[in-house]
């Protein structure tokens, strides 16, 4: 089983680097910062649980660098929280006031946490899978998680009544769906996590079979994004078409 | 500078007669129904809204010419178009993905 569970935790982290490489690619070209955001996010982002696992190695080796790594990885995982709220706020609500308040407000609680979770005295490694400061940092995660879900299926139902008007591209009402979703599958495997942690007091990575289910999800939470940000041909056509034969009927 | 949203209302109060705070209102009814968001509606999505589904809105509160009066105001959009607003929407940073894919 892990084996399996080792496949499909690198599959999840692959396609996430590979959507990541290629929404730079296409900042590059159009220079604009939300599809930087998210590149940088989804890239550099999914690359954080390596740098937890090769801190972890090294601190149970007793080498000094674990410390520098462990803060590597929260600074990663957190900047790539921020990368999504500046996306969130560009693509969605970029004239709204509160949303660049909001922004700023989260980007400070995350520094904060983050001071917190690497700074404190006590050794931040040990028995971090069950510690309170695993906690605390995915709940910084979760905040701009949490808004970026609202975000999105907020849009959702606003775009599927601007497609009724032939304002807006069926296409693109469906990826914010599919990205709604694949935010909700993320937060689940986050979610999961903490309640075996913290409630049933089990580390998920001594149950092989919790490690299948999160890796798993962690799977189609990468999937949603391909679909979200570069639907396939066959999904691509098949929208359109839903939506051109729903313009005839209506 | 006042937002778009705001011009449209009190143009659409000046049209109807109703007091400012009711045809505001009504336009973010409108906008509402539309699907779209009164602080990030971009000048064309207002006039598109204005044309198609404000006459319904003004119509079931009683007012007459409804579809006129709205007409004149789509019209009156292009002129408002001076506002400093960015017109980007999450369909704009879609249109882009899907561009390029």
């Amino acid at each position: 089983m892990s084996a399996i569970v080792f496949v499909t935790f690198l599959a999840s982290l692959a396609l996430c680097v590979a959507i990541g490489v290629r929404l730079l690619l296409v900042a590059k070209q159009t220079r604009q910062v939300p599809e930087f955001a998210l590149g940088l996010c989804m890239s550099a982002g999914a690359t954080w649980p390596l740098f937890m696992i090769a801190a972890k190695r090294m601190h149970a080796s007793g080498t000094g660098a674990s410390s520098i790594l462990f803060g590597l990885a929260i600074f990663i995982a957190y900047a790539a929280s921020v990368g999504m709220g500046l996306a969130m706020w560009k693509v969605f609500r970029p004239n709204t006031a509160w949303a660049k308040r909001l922004f700023y407000v989260l980007c400070g609680l995350l520094v904060a946490f983050s001071f917190v979770i690497v700074f404190l005295p006590e050794a931040p490694l040990e028995n971090w899978t069950l510690s309170g400061r695993r906690m605390l940092f995915f709940s910084g995660r979760a905040t701009f998680q949490v808004w970026a879900m609202y975000e999105c299926y907020r849009n959702y139902g606003m775009m599927k009544r601007r497609v009724k008007l032939g304002l807006c591209n069926p296409l693109a009402a469906n990826q914010v769906l599919c990205w709604a979703v694949a935010l909700s599958v993320g937060l689940l495997v986050t979610v999961f996590e903490t309640y075996l942690n913290h409630v049933v007091g089990v580390a998920i990575t001594e149950s092989p079979r919790a490690m299948l289910l999160a890796t798993g999800m962690a799977l189609m939470a990468s999937m949603g994004m391909w679909f979200a940000f570069f639907p396939p041909a066959f999904h691509r056509e098949r929208i359109l078409a839903q939506g051109l034969r729903a313009a005839e009927a209506s | 500078m006042a937002s778009l949203f705001d011009s449209v209302a009190a143009q659409l109060a000046e049209s109807t007669g109703f007091s400012e705070l009711i045809a505001r209102g009504i336009l973010r009814a409108g906008l509402e129904d539309a699907g779209l968001d009164p602080i990030e509606v971009t000048p064309a999505h207002m006039k598109v809204m204005v044309a198609r589904v404000l006459p319904e809105e003004l119509s079931s509160r009683g007012v007459e010419n409804a579809p006129r009066i709205c007409q004149a105001l789509a019209a009156k959009i292009a002129t408002l178009v001076g506002h400093d607003q960015s017109t980007a929407s999450p369909d704009d940073f879609f249109d882009r993905l899907n561009r390029r894919t």
